[in-house]
C-alpha cells in the first residue's frame, strides 16, 4: 500500500469520526427522539461503509495483479498509482496497466530482479504518459478539468441555495463570494497540486498547508483587516453568478464542451 | 553505455523498427531481442519507446491471450513505420559511412 492510499484512508476514517461526532454532538443538543434517530442513524450507517468501500478499494488485487511477488507488486503498484491518477484517457490507462502486468508477469517468470527490469518506477510511469502526452497538453488537460469542477460547482452551489428557497426566482439567486473563493482554490490549486504528488511522497505538509488556508486564514484576515472595505466585501458579499437563462445554458454546455476538448486533445494532438 | 543520451534514444527506435519489421513482437520479448544483440536496455527504456512509436502510427498493435497474465500487445509496422524505418537506414549509412571516414582518415595520420 502507498503512502497515497494510507492518507485516504486516514482521510475517509477522519471524515466520518467528524460525522459521528457531529452528529452526537447536535444529538445531544437537540435531545433524542424517534425521529432524529431515523435519519441519522442511516448516515452513520453509510459513512461506517464508505469507509469500509475505500479501504477494500485500496487494497483490491485483480486476478494478475495477485501473479506479482511482494518486490514486483511495489514497484508496479508504484507505476500504476501515477498512471491512474495522470490526465490520459480511461482507455490508455486501462491499456497501460495490462501492458505493463504483462512485462512484470514475464520477467518475474523468467526469474529477473525487479531492479534489473525497472530502476525507477517514478521514472518509468512518466516516460509512459509523456510518451501518450506532451507536458503542455497535460496543462491544458488540467486547466479543462478546474474549468468544469468549478462550473460544476457553482452550479450545484446554485441549486441548493435556490432550493432553501423555492418561492424565489432561480436567476435571482446569489452566493457568498467567499464559497466562491473556495470553489476556484480547490478547482486550481488544490487539485492540480494534490495530482503532481508521487505515490509514496508524504502530503502531510500540504494537508496543513490546505487546512490553514480552509480554516484559519479567513478568520485572520478578516482579524487583521477588519475595516477594509474590499475584505469586508470579500468575505460578506454575495454574487449573481446565474443571472439568466443564457448563461445557465452556458454552464450547462461548458462541461460537454470540456469533456469533448478533452477527447479531442487526447486523441488528435498527440 | 549511456541510455539517456537523445542519440541512443534515436538509435534504439531505428533498431526497434527493424526488429518489428522482421517479426511481430510483444513488449518482453522486443526487449530480450535488443539484449541479446547486445543493448544494454531493459523494460523500463523500451516500452515507452513502443508506446510513442505506436502513439505516432508507427506501430499497429494485435491483442491476443497471453500464457501467463492478461492479454498480450503484439506490435508490428505500419506502412508508415516502414517508411520512418528506411528513412532511419538512410541516415544511419550516411552517418555511418562519415563516421567511418573521420575514424579512418585519424588511423591513416
Amino acid at each position: 500500500m502507498t503512502k497515497r492510499d494510507k492518507f485516504i484512508i486516514f482521510c475517509s476514517i477522519a471524515i466520518t469520526l467528524c460525522l459521528i461526532v457531529g452528529i452526537v454532538c447536535i444529538s445531544g443538543i437537540s435531545g433524542s427522539n424517534s425521529k432524529f434517530l431515523s435519519y441519522r442513524v442511516p448516515i452513520i450507517l453509510i459513512s461506517l461503509l464508505a469507509v469500509l468501500a475505500v479501504y477494500f478499494s485500496r487494497i483490491r488485487k485483480d486476478k494478475y495483479e495477485k501473479m506479482l511477488n511482494s518486490e514486483y507488486y511495489q514497484k508496479y503498484e508504484t507505476i500504476r498509482d501515477i498512471v491512474m491518477n495522470s490526465q490520459l484517457s480511461n482507455n490508455s490507462k486501462k491499456e497501460i496497466k495490462e501492458d505493463i502486468l504483462d512485462i512484470l508477469i514475464s520477467a518475474q517468470k523468467a526469474e529477473k530482479s525487479v531492479d534489473n527490469v525497472v530502476n525507477s518506477p517514478v521514472e518509468f510511469a512518466e516516460n509512459i504518459i509523456r510518451s501518450y502526452l506532451r507536458p503542455e497538453r497535460i496543462a491544458v488537460l488540467t486547466l479543462l478539468d478546474g474549468i468544469m469542477f468549478s462550473a460544476i460547482f457553482t452550479l450545484l452551489a446554485s441549486c441548493v441555495l435556490w432550493l432553501e428557497n423555492v418561492r424565489e426566482n432561480f436567476f435571482s439567486t446569489s452566493i457568498d463570494i467567499d464559497v466562491l473563493v473556495v470553489i476556484f482554490f480547490v478547482a486550481f490549486i488544490v487539485i492540480p497540486v494534490s495530482k503532481a504528488f508521487k505515490p509514496n511522497q508524504s502530503i502531510g505538509a500540504y494537508t496543513l498547508i490546505i487546512i490553514i488556508a480552509f480554516i484559519l486564514l479567513p478568520g485572520i484576515i478578516t482579524k487583521v483587516f477588519s475595516g477594509n472595505e474590499f475584505i469586508e466585501q470579500l468575505y460578506n458579499g454575495r454574487v449573481n453568478m446565474i443571472p439568466n437563462i443564457i448563461i445557465f445554458i452556458i454552464y450547462l454546455i461548458v462541461v460537454p464542451t470540456c469533456i469533448f476538448l478533452k477527447a479531442y486533445i487526447r486523441k488528435l494532438l498527440r | 553505455m549511456n541510455n539517456d543520451t537523445q542519440i541512443i534514444k534515436g538509435i534504439l527506435e531505428g533498431c526497434i523498427l527493424k526488429i518489428l519489421e522482421q517479426e511481430e513482437m510483444y513488449g518482453y520479448k522486443t526487449v530480450e531481442m535488443l539484449s541479446n544483440v547486445g543493448f544494454d536496455v531493459n523494460e523500463a527504456t523500451v516500452y515507452p519507446i513502443l508506446a510513442r512509436l505506436q502513439n505516432k502510427g508507427l506501430l499497429k498493435t494485435d491483442k491476443r491471450p497471453s500464457p501467463y497474465g492478461p492479454t498480450r500487445k503484439y506490435y508490428s509496422l505500419t506502412n508508415e513505420g516502414k517508411e520512418s524505418l528506411n528513412d532511419f537506414q538512410d541516415t544511419w549509412d550516411r552517418i555511418k559511412n562519415i563516421v567511418n571516414k573521420i575514424m579512418e582518415d585519424d588511423k591513416n595520420d
